[in-house]
């Protein structure tokens, strides 16, 4: 449900600024080498939401969803800059509960986050719903063909992460490694 | 005779009717707006409901047993498709727009500004550096003027042929003290070098850099413990095997502990390979005895 | 005697000219009777439903042409032929005849034919219905003579083939209806009442309301509203006499017009 407004007709000119190479790589969907590099040009970039938006966008889609926390809180401009701080806001908030429940099993209780599309949020939407079948310490979430399984690995350095591994029928597609 | 007394009941009999009778029907009449408001409410609510949910579907779903001998386990998840409450509140990112054009400019000015400042700057560095230069030209000059005046008042002294016997300890070089081997305490690394070794040894083990191993085993050579300096430069040869460093230390750690002739042995090949001028000076050094 | 009894005789059903309460309609159709005897018919009917004043008009009629006219009224149906016959010549003749003796219906059409345009007699019959139709018949044939003028009451009833027989179709006659009340008339009817007896507070205690109430039940048929407010002044009476606290003089209890509903069966409980 990303509102994709209409992106930029103007021919794109080989100068090259940091705003137009994040945004190139957000393009490419070259999520990873978008969020390092949103980071490599942060502080220069401090002021430039349409900017932060992108590097925001970049790191979402990668494992380290915990830098949206810096682009998130200087957004605020427009109406459409705070609606994407407060999505970022959304999917940590998400990510920090589901982290709780599968480590010190915080019930969800009834709760009623704003609703996203990112996948994060539909799985979190399923842990609150109860919609989940726990077999080995694995919970295994179901929407339609796609199967969720969303466990907690721990790292040599007693680091936890929670994984996310996503399967399109039955097929493994994307796993997720967030700490 | 008219009875009255039966009349009179009779007479409440209907009252009580007649206001029972009033009573519903007013009842009815308060009651019937507000139960179709109510309805009509519902109905528009089905109507809206109607619109966004999809079919809710029930599926069989098979869960695959990482345990081939587990049976396979068959349930049945009732899901619901895309479903969309009338009070649910939606987030969604937006992605910005960019003019291009509007970048490029504002980019050039940030620029033209950043180069106005390094400008600036440089400008004013510049200034400051002459000031400085000027001030020290000035300040030499004044304690050369000093220094000639002092000269001027400066009185010769009286030719001695005694010399003070400061100035014959001097003469003879027994102003310096010269500490014996014995005398050279032994700096106590321990409480420091066991913190210094926990974390290199930490560091190592996470990365086995053998960059980390050459630090431990100098520092393992500087304490003198020239048993894990040896192994310590070992294990940093082995990972390297063109640092010179963990060559060296290695020889140095054998040759104080006695080994010289294999330290010569390991360091010679060595030599002969690298062609270092260091591993001869070293080798030399091992076998004069001089380490 | 108490005032409410004396109240409640007002409304005993009578058809005592003295009781006689002129009403605009009444008095229209009464005119319209008394011309009509002036008139060359040979019948006149009157014809309404029970209880809407055709015997009271009858009855005032007869009180009022009795000195002037040749007029005789038969309050009640003679059903026997004999008798009736008999009854017809001994008004006209103003003769008795002995008990064993017939009149026959010759006879007295050649005594009526006799009398031509000398005598013009009015008969007053009341409640024709029961006569039966030979009787009928002869009393058509009488009329013929031009001599003798009857007129007749009827029920209105359901079933009204009998104004359309034979005999009465040919006949040039009159036909007065007579109607219910309208709750303007019944209010004049019981107010009118109230007032030529003295009872002036009593008649203005009564409101439009009650006379609503009354009319709605009793259709404004007066010898229905005669016998419902017999009862209610039969109930006032009682109240007087036993629990005088539980009547309120200025006002007219809806109280006790339900009662007497009640008990009437115009009302249910």
């Amino acid at each position: 449900m990303k509102k994709i407004f209409i992106l930029s007709t103007f021919p794109i000119l080989l100068f090259s600024s940091n705003l137009s190479d994040i945004y190139k790589l957000y393009e490419k969907q070259e999520y990873e080498k978008g969020c390092e590099y949103g980071e490599q040009y942060y502080s220069k970039n401090i002021n430039n939401e349409n900017y932060l938006t992108f590097y925001g966008l970049s790191c979402l889609e990668t494992n380290s969803i915990n830098l949206l926390a810096k682009p998130m809180v200087k957004l605020g401009k427009s109406k459409e800059l705070r609606e994407t701080a407060s999505y970022f806001a959304t999917i940590l908030l998400q990510k920090q509960l589901m982290k709780q429940f599968l480590l010190d099993g915080k019930e969800l209780g009834n709760l009623r986050l704003p609703k996203t599309d990112f996948v994060l949020s539909r799985i979190f939407n399923l842990f609150v719903k109860k919609k989940y079948i726990l077999k080995d310490d694995v919970y295994i979430l179901s929407d339609n063909d796609i199967r969720y399984e969303v466990y907690v690995k721990k790292s040599g350095t007693e680091k936890n992460y929670m994984i996310i591994d996503i399967y399109q029928k039955d097929k493994f597609t994307k796993r997720y490694q967030y700490d | 005779m008219i009875n009255t007394v039966e009349l009179e009941k009779r007479w409440l009999r209907y009252k009580t009717k007649i206001f029972r009778s009033l009573f519903f029907i007013l009842f009815f009449v308060i009651s019937i707006p507000y139960l179709s408001y109510y309805l009509f409410q519902q109905y528009t609510l089905l109507i809206e409901k109607d619109k966004n949910i999809s079919k809710i579907e029930v599926q069989n779903e098979r869960l695959t047993v990482k345990d081939e001998l587990a049976p396979k386990v068959e349930k049945k998840i009732v899901k619901e498709v895309s479903v969309l409450d009338v009070n649910d509140v939606v987030l969604a990112p937006s992605i910005p727009i960019i003019d291009f054009n509007k970048e490029k400019m504002i980019d050039e000015e940030i620029e033209a500004k950043n180069r106005k400042d390094e400008q600036s700057r440089a400008e004013r560095q510049r200034a400051y550096h002459q000031k400085v230069a000027k001030r020290k030209a000035l300040a030499k000059k004044r304690a050369l003027k000093k220094k000639s005046k002092n000269k001027r008042k400066l009185v010769k002294a009286k030719s001695s042929s005694a010399l003070s016997s400061n100035e014959l300890k001097v003469v003879n070089g027994n102003d310096v003290k010269h500490y014996a081997k014995e005398d050279i305490k032994k700096i106590n690394f321990h409480s420091s070098t066991n913190n210094y070794m926990e974390i290199m040894r930490r560091k190592f083990e996470q990365d086995k850099n053998p960059r980390e191993a050459i630090l431990i085993a100098k520092a393992y050579y500087k304490a003198g413990n020239y048993v894990e300096s040896e192994k310590w430069a070992l294990s940093a040869n082995e990972l390297d095997k063109d640092s010179k460093e963990s060559w060296f230390l290695f020889a140095k750690s054998k040759a104080k502990l006695g080994k010289r002739r294999e330290a010569i042995n390991i360091l010679v090949p060595y030599y002969k390979k690298s062609k270092l001028a260091e591993a001869k000076e070293l080798i030399n050094d091992i076998k004069s005895g001089s380490l | 005697m108490s005032r409410y009894r004396e109240i409640k005789n007002l409304f005993i059903d009578s058809i005592d000219s003295e009781n006689y309460v002129e009403l605009d309609s009444m008095v229209y159709n009464y005119q319209v009777l008394e011309e009509s005897l002036n008139k060359p018919l040979k019948m006149i009917l009157l014809f309404g439903r029970p209880g809407t004043g055709k015997s009271m008009t009858l009855t005032k009629l007869y009180d009022n042409l009795k000195d002037i006219r040749d007029i005789h009224y038969f309050d009640a149906p003679i059903l026997s032929e004999k008798e009736f016959l008999k009854s017809i010549y001994e008004a006209m003749s103003a003769q008795t005849i002995p008990q064993n003796m017939r009149v026959n219906f010759d006879g007295l059409l050649k005594y009526c034919q006799k009398q031509r345009g000398q005598r013009d007699v009015v008969f007053l019959l009341d409640e024709c219905q029961l006569y039966s139709e030979a009787l009928m018949e002869k009393i058509r044939l009488l009329s013929d003579t031009r001599v003798v003028k009857f007129v007749i009451t009827l029920h209105k009833t359901d079933n009204e083939d009998i104004i359309a027989k034979e005999h009465f179709k040919t006949r040039i006659w009159e036909v007065i209806e007579l109607k219910n009340a309208t709750e303007d008339d019944l209010a004049v009817y019981i107010q009118k009442k109230l007032i030529k007896k003295g009872f002036v507070e009593v008649s203005n205690s009564i409101k439009k309301k009650d006379i609503s109430f009354i009319h709605f039940h009793t259709k404004g048929n007066f010898r229905e509203t005669n016998k419902f407010l017999y009862i209610v002044f039969n109930i006032y009476e009682f109240y007087e006499q036993n629990q005088p606290q539980k009547i309120d003089s200025g006002k007219f209890s809806k109280k006790i017009l339900e009662m007497a509903a009640l008990k009437l069966g115009y009302l249910h409980d």
